[in-house]
Protein backbone atom coordinates (compact mmCIF):
# COMPACT_ATOMS: atom_id res chain seq x y z
CA UNK A 1 0.00 0.00 0.00
CA UNK A 2 1.04 3.81 -0.77
CA UNK A 3 0.13 6.35 1.98
CA UNK A 4 1.26 8.75 -0.67
CA UNK A 5 -1.91 7.72 -3.16
CA UNK A 6 -4.09 6.94 0.20
CA UNK A 7 -4.06 10.07 1.78
CA UNK A 8 -4.05 11.65 -1.71
CA UNK A 9 -7.76 10.02 -2.44
CA UNK A 10 -8.95 11.05 1.07
CA UNK A 11 -7.88 14.23 0.78
CA UNK A 12 -9.86 14.50 -3.05
CA UNK A 13 -12.68 12.96 -1.63
CA UNK A 14 -13.08 16.15 0.93
CA UNK A 15 -11.73 19.00 -1.26
CA UNK A 16 -14.83 18.34 -3.20
CA UNK A 17 -17.76 20.21 -3.22
CA UNK A 18 -19.95 17.84 -4.16
CA UNK A 19 -18.98 14.88 -0.87
CA UNK A 20 -18.49 17.75 1.52
CA UNK A 21 -21.76 18.84 0.47
CA UNK A 22 -23.52 15.63 0.41
CA UNK A 23 -21.98 14.26 3.62
CA UNK A 24 -23.41 17.64 5.42
CA UNK A 25 -26.69 16.59 4.32
CA UNK A 26 -26.77 13.40 5.24
CA UNK A 27 -25.17 14.19 8.55
CA UNK A 28 -28.01 16.52 8.91
CA UNK A 29 -30.76 14.13 7.91
CA UNK A 30 -29.46 11.27 10.47
CA UNK A 31 -29.56 14.11 13.17
CA UNK A 32 -33.18 14.90 12.07
CA UNK A 33 -34.13 11.30 12.03
CA UNK A 34 -32.21 10.72 15.54
CA UNK A 35 -34.60 13.97 16.72
CA UNK A 36 -37.88 12.50 15.56
CA UNK A 37 -36.81 8.94 16.71
CA UNK A 38 -36.70 7.24 13.86
CA UNK A 39 -35.10 3.41 12.99
CA UNK A 40 -31.26 3.49 14.29
CA UNK A 41 -29.32 3.95 10.69
CA UNK A 42 -32.30 4.77 8.66
CA UNK A 43 -29.99 7.20 6.79
CA UNK A 44 -27.91 3.99 5.71
CA UNK A 45 -29.35 4.23 2.13
CA UNK A 46 -27.71 7.48 1.26
CA UNK A 47 -24.70 5.59 2.02
CA UNK A 48 -25.52 3.12 -0.06
CA UNK A 49 -25.46 5.32 -2.87
CA UNK A 50 -22.31 7.32 -1.75
CA UNK A 51 -20.32 3.49 -2.24
CA UNK A 52 -21.36 3.05 -5.33
CA UNK A 53 -20.57 6.61 -6.81
CA UNK A 54 -17.29 6.76 -5.10
CA UNK A 55 -16.69 3.02 -6.13
CA UNK A 56 -17.40 3.75 -9.28
CA UNK A 57 -14.99 6.63 -9.61
CA UNK A 58 -12.36 4.03 -8.25
CA UNK A 59 -10.15 3.64 -11.47
CA UNK A 60 -12.45 3.73 -14.88
CA UNK A 61 -12.81 7.16 -15.19
CA UNK A 62 -8.68 7.64 -14.41
CA UNK A 63 -8.13 5.33 -17.26
CA UNK A 64 -10.16 7.22 -19.47
CA UNK A 65 -9.04 10.25 -18.66
CA UNK A 66 -5.51 9.49 -19.62
CA UNK A 67 -4.24 10.20 -15.62
CA UNK A 68 -3.04 6.89 -15.51
CA UNK A 69 -0.54 7.31 -17.73
CA UNK A 70 0.91 9.91 -15.63
CA UNK A 71 0.72 8.44 -12.45
CA UNK A 72 2.34 4.89 -14.13
CA UNK A 73 5.14 6.84 -15.10
CA UNK A 74 5.87 7.41 -11.76
CA UNK A 75 8.14 4.23 -9.72
CA UNK A 76 4.59 2.39 -8.27
CA UNK A 77 3.71 -0.96 -8.66
CA UNK A 78 0.19 -0.94 -10.56
CA UNK A 79 -1.45 -3.71 -7.74
CA UNK A 80 -0.30 -1.14 -4.94
CA UNK A 81 -1.76 1.85 -6.89
CA UNK A 82 -4.49 0.42 -7.09
CA UNK A 83 -4.66 -1.19 -3.70
CA UNK A 84 -4.12 2.21 -2.63
CA UNK A 85 -6.71 3.94 -4.39
CA UNK A 86 -9.38 1.09 -2.87
CA UNK A 87 -8.22 1.70 0.91
CA UNK A 88 -8.59 5.62 0.05
CA UNK A 89 -11.80 5.35 -1.35
CA UNK A 90 -12.82 3.24 1.61
CA UNK A 91 -11.80 4.86 4.24
CA UNK A 92 -13.15 8.10 2.74
CA UNK A 93 -16.72 6.07 2.54
CA UNK A 94 -15.84 5.00 6.62
CA UNK A 95 -14.99 8.39 7.47
CA UNK A 96 -19.08 9.41 6.01
CA UNK A 97 -20.00 6.84 7.61
CA UNK A 98 -18.12 7.72 11.05
CA UNK A 99 -19.98 11.58 10.78
CA UNK A 100 -23.19 10.06 10.14
CA UNK A 101 -22.90 7.80 13.21
CA UNK A 102 -21.82 10.80 15.14
CA UNK A 103 -24.54 13.40 14.04
CA UNK A 104 -27.42 10.16 14.75
CA UNK A 105 -25.91 9.88 17.89
CA UNK A 106 -26.01 14.08 19.08
CA UNK A 107 -29.05 13.68 17.54
CA UNK A 108 -30.33 11.03 19.94
CA UNK A 109 -28.54 12.24 22.93
CA UNK A 110 -30.01 15.86 22.55
CA UNK A 111 -33.71 14.55 22.39
CA UNK A 112 -33.15 12.06 25.08
CA UNK A 113 -36.77 10.88 25.16
CA UNK A 114 -36.36 7.08 24.64
CA UNK A 115 -32.65 5.47 25.53
CA UNK A 116 -30.48 5.45 23.01
CA UNK A 117 -30.34 2.48 20.39
CA UNK A 118 -26.17 2.59 20.71
CA UNK A 119 -26.04 -1.15 20.06
CA UNK A 120 -27.93 -1.59 16.67
CA UNK A 121 -27.00 2.03 15.87
CA UNK A 122 -23.21 0.38 15.69
CA UNK A 123 -24.01 -3.12 14.47
CA UNK A 124 -26.05 -1.29 11.45
CA UNK A 125 -23.18 0.85 10.67
CA UNK A 126 -20.79 -1.76 11.26
CA UNK A 127 -22.76 -3.88 8.34
CA UNK A 128 -22.45 -0.94 5.62
CA UNK A 129 -18.78 -0.17 6.43
CA UNK A 130 -18.46 -4.28 5.49
CA UNK A 131 -20.44 -3.85 2.85
CA UNK A 132 -18.88 -1.02 1.40
CA UNK A 133 -15.53 -3.07 1.24
CA UNK A 134 -17.14 -5.51 -0.77
CA UNK A 135 -19.10 -3.16 -3.15
CA UNK A 136 -16.02 -1.20 -4.06
CA UNK A 137 -14.27 -4.63 -4.03
CA UNK A 138 -16.62 -5.76 -6.98
CA UNK A 139 -16.56 -2.47 -8.63
CA UNK A 140 -12.57 -2.15 -8.69
CA UNK A 141 -12.96 -5.98 -10.35
CA UNK A 142 -15.44 -4.80 -12.78
CA UNK A 143 -13.05 -1.61 -13.55
CA UNK A 144 -10.08 -3.63 -14.18
CA UNK A 145 -11.05 -4.39 -17.34
CA UNK A 146 -13.44 -2.05 -17.98
CA UNK A 147 -12.72 2.27 -19.03
CA UNK A 148 -14.77 5.21 -17.88
CA UNK A 149 -17.61 4.39 -15.27
CA UNK A 150 -18.83 1.26 -17.00
CA UNK A 151 -17.86 -0.82 -14.43
CA UNK A 152 -21.31 0.46 -12.13
CA UNK A 153 -23.31 -0.34 -15.46
CA UNK A 154 -21.98 -3.41 -15.29
CA UNK A 155 -22.58 -4.02 -11.50
CA UNK A 156 -26.23 -3.15 -11.76
CA UNK A 157 -26.99 -5.22 -15.28
CA UNK A 158 -25.44 -7.66 -13.79
CA UNK A 159 -27.69 -7.38 -10.67
CA UNK A 160 -30.68 -6.98 -13.11
CA UNK A 161 -30.03 -10.37 -14.52
CA UNK A 162 -29.76 -12.48 -11.24
CA UNK A 163 -32.92 -10.93 -10.01
CA UNK A 164 -34.91 -11.29 -12.99
CA UNK A 165 -33.17 -15.15 -13.83
CA UNK A 166 -34.12 -16.19 -10.10
CA UNK A 167 -37.71 -14.58 -10.65
CA UNK A 168 -38.40 -16.36 -14.02
CA UNK A 169 -36.93 -19.96 -12.49
CA UNK A 170 -39.34 -19.26 -9.89
CA UNK A 171 -42.50 -18.22 -11.79
CA UNK A 172 -42.88 -19.59 -14.68
CA UNK A 173 -44.12 -23.44 -14.65
CA UNK A 174 -43.59 -26.91 -16.70
CA UNK A 175 -47.41 -26.83 -17.90
CA UNK A 176 -46.97 -23.21 -19.30
CA UNK A 177 -47.28 -23.42 -23.10
CA UNK A 178 -45.25 -21.90 -25.50
CA UNK A 179 -41.52 -20.99 -24.61
CA UNK A 180 -42.23 -20.60 -20.98
CA UNK A 181 -43.29 -23.88 -20.56
CA UNK A 182 -39.99 -25.24 -22.44
CA UNK A 183 -37.64 -22.61 -20.26
CA UNK A 184 -39.32 -24.15 -17.42
CA UNK A 185 -38.92 -27.68 -18.13
CA UNK A 186 -35.22 -26.86 -19.00
CA UNK A 187 -34.41 -25.30 -15.53
CA UNK A 188 -36.18 -28.53 -14.26
CA UNK A 189 -34.30 -30.91 -16.15
CA UNK A 190 -30.78 -28.16 -15.05
CA UNK A 191 -31.24 -27.11 -11.25
CA UNK A 192 -27.50 -26.45 -11.32
CA UNK A 193 -28.42 -22.83 -13.36
CA UNK A 194 -30.65 -21.89 -10.60
CA UNK A 195 -28.02 -22.60 -7.72
CA UNK A 196 -25.11 -21.18 -9.57
CA UNK A 197 -27.06 -17.95 -10.35
CA UNK A 198 -28.40 -17.55 -6.99
CA UNK A 199 -24.85 -18.02 -5.71
CA UNK A 200 -23.24 -15.60 -7.99
CA UNK A 201 -26.26 -13.04 -6.51
CA UNK A 202 -25.33 -14.10 -2.95
CA UNK A 203 -21.93 -13.97 -3.50
CA UNK A 204 -21.36 -10.62 -5.66
CA UNK A 205 -24.82 -8.83 -3.86
CA UNK A 206 -25.01 -10.67 -0.34
CA UNK A 207 -28.11 -9.29 1.68
CA UNK A 208 -26.89 -7.00 4.57
CA UNK A 209 -27.62 -7.79 8.06
CA UNK A 210 -29.18 -5.87 11.02
CA UNK A 211 -27.02 -7.61 13.41
CA UNK A 212 -24.28 -9.05 14.05
CA UNK A 213 -23.63 -11.97 11.29
CA UNK A 214 -20.32 -13.85 11.77
CA UNK A 215 -20.79 -15.95 8.24
CA UNK A 216 -21.60 -13.12 6.25
CA UNK A 217 -18.52 -10.91 7.71
CA UNK A 218 -16.29 -14.16 6.57
CA UNK A 219 -18.26 -13.81 2.96
CA UNK A 220 -17.54 -10.06 2.67
CA UNK A 221 -14.14 -10.21 3.59
CA UNK A 222 -13.18 -13.13 1.82
CA UNK A 223 -15.42 -12.06 -1.22
CA UNK A 224 -13.58 -8.76 -1.23
CA UNK A 225 -9.78 -10.32 -1.55
CA UNK A 226 -10.49 -12.55 -4.24
CA UNK A 227 -12.08 -9.47 -6.24
CA UNK A 228 -9.02 -7.67 -4.85
CA UNK A 229 -7.13 -10.50 -6.49
CA UNK A 230 -8.58 -10.83 -9.71
CA UNK A 231 -8.26 -6.62 -10.19
CA UNK A 232 -4.66 -6.85 -9.16
CA UNK A 233 -3.74 -9.56 -11.61
CA UNK A 234 -6.00 -8.29 -14.77
CA UNK A 235 -4.70 -4.63 -14.10
CA UNK A 236 -1.17 -5.78 -14.04
CA UNK A 237 -1.26 -6.86 -17.36
CA UNK A 238 -3.81 -4.04 -19.04
CA UNK A 239 -2.54 -1.95 -21.46
CA UNK A 240 -2.97 1.51 -21.09
CA UNK A 241 -4.24 3.28 -23.72
CA UNK A 242 -2.47 6.68 -24.95
CA UNK A 243 -4.26 9.75 -24.51
CA UNK A 244 -8.06 10.38 -22.91
CA UNK A 245 -11.17 8.70 -23.97
CA UNK B 1 23.45 1.13 -24.82
CA UNK B 2 20.86 2.90 -22.29
CA UNK B 3 17.58 2.29 -24.11
CA UNK B 4 17.85 -0.37 -26.45
CA UNK B 5 14.79 -1.73 -28.89
CA UNK B 6 14.99 -4.93 -30.97
CA UNK B 7 12.28 -6.40 -33.41
CA UNK B 8 9.52 -4.31 -31.66
CA UNK B 9 6.25 -5.43 -33.44
CA UNK B 10 2.88 -3.94 -32.01
CA UNK B 11 -0.31 -4.51 -33.70
CA UNK B 12 -4.28 -3.39 -32.70
CA UNK B 13 -7.36 -5.55 -32.89
CA UNK B 14 -10.32 -3.70 -33.90
CA UNK B 15 -13.41 -6.38 -34.00
CA UNK B 16 -11.97 -8.70 -36.61
CA UNK B 17 -9.68 -6.51 -38.12
CA UNK B 18 -5.98 -6.26 -36.64
CA UNK B 19 -3.77 -3.73 -37.74
CA UNK B 20 0.21 -3.34 -37.41
CA UNK B 21 1.20 -0.42 -35.95
CA UNK B 22 4.98 -1.07 -35.50
CA UNK B 23 6.47 -3.71 -37.89
CA UNK B 24 10.09 -4.70 -36.65
CA UNK B 25 11.87 -1.38 -35.02
CA UNK B 26 15.32 -1.38 -33.82
CA UNK B 27 16.93 1.43 -32.34
CA UNK B 28 19.16 2.48 -29.62
CA UNK B 29 19.87 5.33 -27.51
CA UNK B 30 23.57 5.88 -25.61
CA UNK B 31 23.45 7.18 -22.61
CA UNK B 32 23.19 11.23 -22.49
CA UNK B 33 22.13 11.31 -25.82
CA UNK B 34 19.25 13.52 -27.61
CA UNK B 35 17.30 11.89 -29.50
CA UNK B 36 14.53 12.71 -31.80
CA UNK B 37 12.05 10.76 -33.30
CA UNK B 38 9.90 11.95 -36.04
CA UNK B 39 7.69 10.94 -38.65
CA UNK B 40 3.81 11.39 -40.82
CA UNK B 41 0.89 11.78 -37.96
CA UNK B 42 -0.12 7.16 -37.97
CA UNK B 43 3.47 6.41 -38.62
CA UNK B 44 3.80 4.70 -34.79
CA UNK B 45 5.49 7.10 -32.62
CA UNK B 46 2.71 7.60 -30.44
CA UNK B 47 2.75 3.75 -29.85
CA UNK B 48 6.33 3.00 -29.86
CA UNK B 49 6.82 6.07 -26.99
CA UNK B 50 3.89 4.15 -24.75
CA UNK B 51 6.06 0.58 -25.55
CA UNK B 52 8.96 2.59 -24.29
CA UNK B 53 6.95 3.57 -21.18
CA UNK B 54 5.63 0.07 -20.59
CA UNK B 55 2.12 1.46 -21.03
CA UNK B 56 1.61 -1.21 -23.94
CA UNK B 57 2.91 -4.65 -24.27
CA UNK B 58 4.55 -4.85 -27.80
CA UNK B 59 3.43 -8.25 -29.15
CA UNK B 60 7.01 -9.43 -30.36
CA UNK B 61 10.66 -7.65 -29.64
CA UNK B 62 12.45 -6.59 -26.67
CA UNK B 63 12.74 -3.32 -24.87
CA UNK B 64 15.44 -2.84 -22.23
CA UNK B 65 16.54 0.63 -20.65
CA UNK B 66 19.78 0.17 -18.71
CA UNK B 67 19.48 -3.69 -19.17
CA UNK B 68 15.88 -3.96 -17.65
CA UNK B 69 12.31 -4.02 -18.73
CA UNK B 70 10.48 -0.44 -19.77
CA UNK B 71 8.34 -0.41 -16.70
CA UNK B 72 11.02 -2.11 -14.18
CA UNK B 73 10.29 0.01 -10.69
CA UNK B 74 13.76 1.11 -10.77
CA UNK B 75 13.68 2.50 -14.23
CA UNK B 76 10.67 4.20 -13.24
CA UNK B 77 11.93 5.92 -10.42
CA UNK B 78 14.76 7.27 -13.02
CA UNK B 79 12.17 8.33 -15.67
CA UNK B 80 10.48 11.47 -16.46
CA UNK B 81 7.61 11.37 -18.87
CA UNK B 82 5.78 14.73 -20.69
CA UNK B 83 2.74 13.54 -22.27
CA UNK B 84 1.08 15.52 -25.09
CA UNK B 85 -1.98 16.73 -23.25
CA UNK B 86 -1.85 16.69 -19.17
CA UNK B 87 -4.58 14.83 -18.26
CA UNK B 88 -5.37 14.92 -14.58
CA UNK B 89 -8.36 15.81 -11.96
CA UNK B 90 -8.56 19.91 -13.15
CA UNK B 91 -10.18 20.37 -9.66
CA UNK B 92 -6.43 20.07 -7.92
CA UNK B 93 -4.39 23.20 -7.76
CA UNK B 94 -0.99 22.88 -9.33
CA UNK B 95 0.99 23.19 -6.38
CA UNK B 96 -0.97 20.16 -4.74
CA UNK B 97 -0.64 18.26 -7.92
CA UNK B 98 2.94 18.41 -8.17
CA UNK B 99 3.52 17.72 -4.21
CA UNK B 100 1.34 14.89 -5.43
CA UNK B 101 3.61 13.83 -8.21
CA UNK B 102 6.85 14.52 -5.87
CA UNK B 103 5.52 12.03 -3.26
CA UNK B 104 4.99 9.47 -6.08
CA UNK B 105 8.12 9.93 -7.35
CA UNK B 106 9.80 9.59 -4.05
CA UNK B 107 10.44 12.66 -2.87
CA UNK B 108 10.16 12.84 0.93
CA UNK B 109 7.66 15.12 2.43
CA UNK B 110 10.20 17.17 4.19
CA UNK B 111 11.68 18.74 0.58
CA UNK B 112 8.56 17.64 -1.63
CA UNK B 113 7.33 21.28 -1.03
CA UNK B 114 10.88 22.91 -2.03
CA UNK B 115 11.37 21.27 -4.42
CA UNK B 116 7.78 21.61 -5.94
CA UNK B 117 8.85 25.96 -5.52
CA UNK B 118 12.35 25.33 -7.17
CA UNK B 119 10.50 23.64 -10.45
CA UNK B 120 7.57 25.56 -10.37
CA UNK B 121 10.03 29.17 -10.63
CA UNK B 122 12.27 27.28 -13.16
CA UNK B 123 9.18 26.93 -15.52
CA UNK B 124 7.98 30.06 -15.21
CA UNK B 125 4.51 28.91 -13.20
CA UNK B 126 4.86 29.93 -10.10
CA UNK B 127 2.48 32.56 -9.99
CA UNK B 128 -0.55 30.03 -11.10
CA UNK B 129 0.44 28.08 -8.10
CA UNK B 130 -2.65 27.98 -6.58
CA UNK B 131 -5.19 27.66 -9.33
CA UNK B 132 -6.85 24.90 -9.91
CA UNK B 133 -5.35 23.13 -13.37
CA UNK B 134 -8.94 23.76 -15.00
CA UNK B 135 -8.24 27.63 -14.84
CA UNK B 136 -5.14 26.98 -16.33
CA UNK B 137 -4.47 27.50 -20.19
CA UNK B 138 -2.80 24.96 -22.50
CA UNK B 139 0.66 26.09 -22.45
CA UNK B 140 0.54 26.53 -18.38
CA UNK B 141 -0.29 22.74 -18.15
CA UNK B 142 2.29 21.98 -20.24
CA UNK B 143 4.77 23.30 -18.21
CA UNK B 144 2.72 21.75 -15.21
CA UNK B 145 3.60 18.54 -17.32
CA UNK B 146 7.20 19.56 -17.57
CA UNK B 147 7.71 20.17 -14.48
CA UNK B 148 5.98 16.84 -12.58
CA UNK B 149 8.38 14.92 -15.73
CA UNK B 150 11.45 16.84 -13.94
CA UNK B 151 10.73 16.60 -10.23
CA UNK B 152 13.03 14.26 -9.77
CA UNK B 153 15.85 15.20 -12.19
CA UNK B 154 15.22 11.76 -14.06
CA UNK B 155 17.97 10.32 -15.84
CA UNK B 156 15.20 9.51 -18.86
CA UNK B 157 12.93 11.93 -20.55
CA UNK B 158 10.67 10.89 -22.75
CA UNK B 159 9.33 14.10 -24.15
CA UNK B 160 5.82 14.09 -26.66
CA UNK B 161 4.92 17.50 -28.46
CA UNK B 162 6.50 19.11 -24.94
CA UNK B 163 6.21 22.40 -27.12
CA UNK B 164 2.66 21.93 -27.70
CA UNK B 165 0.49 24.43 -26.82
CA UNK B 166 3.12 27.04 -25.62
CA UNK B 167 4.11 30.32 -26.93
CA UNK B 168 7.24 31.26 -28.03
CA UNK B 169 8.67 32.14 -25.24
CA UNK B 170 7.69 28.71 -24.01
CA UNK B 171 8.85 27.41 -26.97
CA UNK B 172 12.57 28.75 -25.97
CA UNK B 173 12.33 27.67 -22.37
CA UNK B 174 11.03 24.16 -23.67
CA UNK B 175 14.08 24.08 -25.44
CA UNK B 176 16.35 25.60 -22.95
CA UNK B 177 15.56 22.53 -20.06
CA UNK B 178 15.68 20.25 -22.63
CA UNK B 179 19.71 21.49 -23.33
CA UNK B 180 20.24 21.43 -19.47
CA UNK B 181 18.87 18.16 -18.92
CA UNK B 182 21.03 17.24 -21.71
CA UNK B 183 24.27 19.01 -19.78
CA UNK B 184 22.96 17.15 -16.70
CA UNK B 185 23.51 13.87 -18.63
CA UNK B 186 19.65 12.83 -19.08
CA UNK B 187 19.09 10.45 -21.80
CA UNK B 188 16.32 11.99 -23.92
CA UNK B 189 13.92 11.07 -26.64
CA UNK B 190 11.89 13.88 -27.77
CA UNK B 191 9.00 13.21 -30.20
CA UNK B 192 7.90 16.37 -32.15
CA UNK B 193 6.71 17.20 -35.45
CA UNK B 194 8.50 21.07 -34.36
CA UNK B 195 11.41 20.14 -36.88
CA UNK B 196 13.35 23.25 -36.25
CA UNK B 197 13.18 21.86 -32.23
CA UNK B 198 14.15 19.02 -33.34
CA UNK B 199 17.16 20.09 -34.89
CA UNK B 200 18.33 22.41 -32.60
CA UNK B 201 18.35 20.17 -29.50
CA UNK B 202 18.60 16.59 -30.71
CA UNK B 203 22.15 14.92 -31.44
CA UNK B 204 20.09 12.61 -33.95
CA UNK B 205 16.96 11.94 -35.52
CA UNK B 206 15.26 8.49 -35.95
CA UNK B 207 12.76 8.62 -38.67
CA UNK B 208 9.31 6.49 -38.22
CA UNK B 209 7.67 5.68 -41.42
CA UNK B 210 5.02 3.04 -41.92
CA UNK B 211 5.75 1.27 -38.42
CA UNK B 212 9.68 0.96 -39.25
CA UNK B 213 12.62 3.28 -38.76
CA UNK B 214 13.08 4.11 -42.34
CA UNK B 215 16.06 6.37 -41.29
CA UNK B 216 18.07 7.68 -38.82
CA UNK B 217 20.23 10.80 -38.81
CA UNK B 218 22.96 12.38 -37.15
CA UNK B 219 22.36 15.96 -36.63
CA UNK B 220 25.48 17.12 -33.97
CA UNK B 221 28.86 15.97 -35.56
CA UNK B 222 27.33 15.64 -39.12
CA UNK B 223 28.68 18.35 -41.78
CA UNK B 224 26.84 21.68 -42.23
CA UNK B 225 25.35 23.24 -44.87
CA UNK B 226 25.37 26.53 -45.81
CA UNK B 227 21.81 27.95 -47.04
CA UNK B 228 21.83 30.46 -49.08
CA UNK B 229 18.93 32.56 -50.81
CA UNK B 230 19.55 34.63 -53.85
CA UNK B 231 17.96 37.79 -54.89
CA UNK B 232 16.12 36.49 -57.85
CA UNK B 233 16.99 37.92 -61.05
CA UNK B 234 20.76 38.59 -59.76
CA UNK B 235 22.38 35.63 -60.77
CA UNK B 236 23.98 33.43 -62.91
CA UNK B 237 23.00 29.92 -61.72
CA UNK B 238 25.95 28.54 -64.19
CA UNK B 239 28.41 31.35 -62.69
CA UNK B 240 27.27 30.42 -59.18
CA UNK B 241 27.53 26.84 -59.88
CA UNK B 242 31.15 27.16 -60.84
CA UNK B 243 32.29 29.46 -57.99
CA UNK B 244 30.82 27.14 -55.40
CA UNK B 245 30.25 24.16 -57.02
CA UNK B 246 26.53 23.50 -56.28
CA UNK B 247 23.91 24.85 -58.76
CA UNK B 248 21.47 27.20 -57.47
CA UNK B 249 17.84 25.54 -56.89
CA UNK B 250 15.28 28.19 -58.20
CA UNK B 251 17.17 30.85 -55.82
CA UNK B 252 18.54 28.81 -53.14
CA UNK B 253 22.08 27.20 -53.20
CA UNK B 254 22.47 24.80 -50.29
CA UNK B 255 26.55 24.21 -49.75
CA UNK B 256 27.83 21.53 -47.63
CA UNK B 257 30.46 22.62 -45.50
CA UNK B 258 32.52 21.34 -43.35
CA UNK B 259 32.55 24.37 -40.31
CA UNK B 260 31.43 28.11 -39.62
CA UNK B 261 34.52 29.84 -41.60
CA UNK B 262 34.03 27.16 -44.80
CA UNK B 263 30.44 28.82 -44.58
CA UNK B 264 31.87 32.34 -44.64
CA UNK B 265 34.20 31.51 -47.29
CA UNK B 266 31.09 30.22 -49.20
CA UNK B 267 29.03 33.48 -49.07
CA UNK B 268 32.22 35.56 -50.27
CA UNK B 269 32.60 33.44 -52.81
CA UNK B 270 28.49 34.28 -54.06
CA UNK B 271 28.74 37.76 -53.25
CA UNK B 272 31.96 38.27 -55.43
CA UNK B 273 29.77 36.44 -57.95
CA UNK B 274 27.53 39.63 -57.88
CA UNK B 275 24.98 37.73 -57.18
CA UNK B 276 22.50 39.78 -53.96
CA UNK B 277 22.09 37.24 -50.99
CA UNK B 278 18.83 37.58 -49.07
CA UNK B 279 19.17 35.09 -46.52
CA UNK B 280 21.95 33.31 -45.20
CA UNK B 281 21.40 29.83 -42.78
CA UNK B 282 23.21 27.44 -41.19
CA UNK B 283 22.17 24.40 -40.89
CA UNK B 284 22.88 21.29 -39.36
CA UNK B 285 20.57 18.45 -41.02
CA UNK B 286 17.71 19.41 -43.11
CA UNK B 287 14.81 17.35 -41.52
CA UNK B 288 12.42 19.27 -43.63
CA UNK B 289 13.81 17.68 -46.81
CA UNK B 290 14.00 14.07 -45.18
CA UNK B 291 10.32 14.35 -43.86
CA UNK B 292 9.22 15.36 -47.54
CA UNK B 293 11.23 11.97 -49.07
CA UNK B 294 10.57 9.55 -46.01
CA UNK B 295 6.88 10.45 -45.78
Amino acid sequence: MSPVVIAETVRRHFVSVAFVGYTAVVAFIAFMLAWFDGPAGGWHSFAALLILVAGAQLIGPEFSSGTLQLLLAKPINRSVYLLSRYAGVVAAIWIFLALGFAFELVGRVTRAKTSIPLQSMSVTTLNVALEALLTCAVLVFFGSFLRSYLNVVLYFVLRMFIGLTMAAINEIRPDMPGLMGIMARYFDRHPEIARDVAAIGRNLYPDRPITFDRAWLMLVLSNSAVALLLACLIFRRREVPYGAD
Amino acid sequence: MTVLVRGLRKSFRQIARRTEVLKGVDLEIASGEVVGLIGPNGAGKTTLMSCLLGYLHPDEGTITIDGRAADDLDIRRRTGFVPERMNFDRHVTARSFLRYMARLAGIPRSQADDRVSEMMQRLGIEHGANKRLSQHSRGMLQRVGMCQALINDPSYLFLDEPASGLDPNGVILARDIILEQKKRGATILLNSHQLSEVEKVCDRVFFLSNGIIARHERIRGAGLNAVVTLLPGSFDPSVIANSVGVAPRENVVTVPVGDDADLAEVVREIVATGAGIVEVRRQTADLEQMFRGES
